[in-house]
């Protein structure tokens, strides 16, 4: 049988989630095994997202123009999608900015009032990615199967969702150790 | 005392008169999710979690304010009902501001509590990211609006056991919110007797005492049943 | 009481002035709409109960065919938003949502899943709220669903279907 073909993406997050991944441990190594990583900050090298993914972990919300590019790609190029973490089911901190109205004063705030030397906006068309008006938790911008909350989940948490995938079953998403938030 | 005979999920009861159907359930182990329920206050049925079906009615009841009745045959956990009730946690959750990872009540909330209930892992609804406000002026509490999920608590706890009515609500609908005094800032409101029951009585982090940070909130729900009883029944210790 | 709304709209009102009827809505903003197909029914508290309205008021809005149902629907989930008093979850927020997806349709932002679930959502409202408000305030929309549906998938994004089954 062919490896099943896992990657991971961080959005708008702070990598705690990847951190608790990173955490699985010694089962890191018996996943590896089992599995063939294709796309990952914390795995593998690539720039650009690969076809044919089976399973994609993604955290993080999404704030920019950037995040919202790859979220449809990887959607049209994976065949299950986990939210990843309470940034992606829920917008969660980096959500807090949706309070402050929109990019711009979200932007006026963190530059120019705060500025303390040479305040200005950044502006680099191409590099710097856009923010959007507001962050959206990643199933407002594409459908999602499977949702792991946690601030960061916990590595048992990743390692109950992933077995089953690797076992070709769903996960089981429910009670305390599954879906708690925060 | 005279005594009812009732079914709930297919057990059955005996139970007093005037009893709720929430509390024959409690007294037989059966929980129902309730969020705006609080033992020894007055029960408004607003959060609608304890809706009930009740076998040959034609509406869904709320457990908390509906009486027992002798012959009821009730279901708590039929699946429209858990489906429900999932939606409405889910309405909660995108109503308000409820950032689990920074909030005092992590951990001890009953709304976070609920969810996992219910089985919520993500709400179908767009999040509304309302612009709340934060109250600070209190010496020894704050309040956090972004939090609050209207259940009254802190306005029935502060109105009936402390006596003070502090808290009431202003606006309606989805500008509705839990105002201090007069509209004023809740360090200038001179009837509150800082006893700190609404700290207390709040399902989550929205009332919280000033240095407690996240997580550290634990909530003394227990505290607010003793003092009624201790006044109704005159038992002082616990 | 028992005249059919046929008589009230083409005989006593004179019908519309231009174009044809497409739908009456009845019993104020709680009420549901009625399309043409049904005019010959009689006006009275159980056959327009039958047909998913109400006499709630006894109001009606005729409206012709140039008439979007689905903002009819958002017309009057703005007017139970406003009026909600927020006592109970389900009817303060739930009108809120229902009125942002109404909204999200008629962006052409929404989804077929979108649609379902302001579907379910207009259950929950109508039989968890605590009083007739929000017990009838999805009146609209669900009547405007049942007879008119086609506006409402005629409004959803056009959704590619990947390789792997799955549109976005």
């Amino acid at each position: 049988m062919a490896k099943i073909r896992l990657a991971t993406v961080w959005l708008a997050g702070c990598s705690g989630c990847h951190m608790s991944f990173l955490d699985m441990d010694e089962w890191l190594i018996e996943l590896a095994e089992q599995v063939e990583v294709v796309f990952s900050p914390v795995g593998s090298d690539l720039k650009e997202y690969p076809e044919n993914v089976d399973v994609c972990l993604v955290e993080g919300g999404v704030a920019n123009e950037e995040n919202l590019e790859l979220a449809l790609e990887l959607r049209d190029r994976t065949k299950t999608v986990i939210s990843f973490g309470d940034c992606a089911v829920t917008a969660n901190v980096p959500g807090m900015r949706n309070m402050l109205g929109g990019a711009e004063p979200v932007l006026k705030r963190a530059y120019l009032e705060l500025g303390d030397k040479t305040p200005q906006l950044p502006h680099a068309p191409g590099i710097v990615p856009e923010l959007l008006e507001k962050v959206q938790p990643l199933h407002s911008v594409i459908p999602v199967d499977i949702f792991m909350p946690g601030c960061p989940p916990s590595a048992e948490r990743i390692r109950a969702t992933l077995e089953p995938l690797l076992r070709g079953e769903q996960p089981e998403m429910v009670g305390r150790e599954m879906i708690k938030f925060g | 005392m005279s005594v009812v005979t009732l079914k709930i999920n297919d057990q059955e009861l005996a139970t007093e008169t005037g009893k709720t159907i929430l509390e024959a359930a409690q007294d037989a182990g059966i929980r129902i999710p309730t969020l705006c329920h609080l033992d020894g206050i007055t029960d408004v049925g607003a959060c609608r979690l304890c809706l009930i079906e009740l076998k040959g009615g034609r509406k869904l009841l709320p457990a908390c304010v509906t009486e027992v009745a002798e012959g009821m045959e009730v279901e708590t956990h039929t699946e429209k009902l858990q489906d429900y009730r999932r939606m409405i946690v889910e309405l909660l959750f995108s109503e308000g501001n409820h950032v689990c990872a920074i909030c005092v009540a992590n951990e001890n909330c009953e709304l976070q509590d609920v969810a996992v209930e219910v089985g919520m892992d993500h709400t179908r609804f767009r999040y509304r990211f309302p612009d709340r406000h934060i109250d600070l002026s209190h010496p020894q509490f704050g309040i956090d609006h972004n939090r609050c999920i209207l259940c009254t608590r802190c306005v029935r706890v502060c109105d009936e056991i402390e006596g003070a009515h502090v808290w009431d609500v202003a606006q309606r609908g989805a500008a509705e919110y839990i105002v201090s005094g007069l509209s004023q800032p809740w360090g200038e409101v001179d009837a509150c007797t800082a006893c700190g029951k609404c700290v207390d009585a709040c399902p989550t982090g929205s009332i919280f005492r000033k240095g407690t940070t996240t997580a550290e909130k634990v909530g003394d729900r227990d505290k607010l049943q003793f003092l009624v009883t201790a006044r109704q029944e005159r038992q002082w210790t616990r | 009481m028992g005249i059919t709304l046929r008589e009230i709209v083409e005989e006593m009102g004179g019908g519309v002035p231009e174009g044809e009827v497409k739908a009456v809505q009845t019993g104020g903003p709680s009420g549901g709409c009625i399309p043409a197909s049904m005019l010959d029914t009689p006006v009275d508290y159980d056959s327009l109960k039958t047909v998913g309205s109400m006499m709630g008021s006894g109001g009606m809005v005729v409206m012709d065919t140039e008439t979007s149902m689905v903002e009819v629907a958002q017309f009057y989930m703005e007017f139970c938003r406003g009026e909600t008093c927020g006592k109970c979850v389900p009817c303060r927020t739930g009108t809120v949502q229902l009125y942002a997806l109404l909204s999200k349709i008629l962006a052409g932002q929404a989804t077929e899943a979108d649609l379902t679930v302001m579907e379910d959502l207009c259950h929950v409202v109508c039989e968890t709220s605590l009083c007739g408000l929000g017990m009838t305030a999805p009146n609209p929309v669900l009547s405007t669903l049942r007879y008119f549906k086609h506006e409402y998938t005629d409004l959803l994004k056009r959704v590619p279907v990947s390789a792997n089954g799955r549109g976005h």
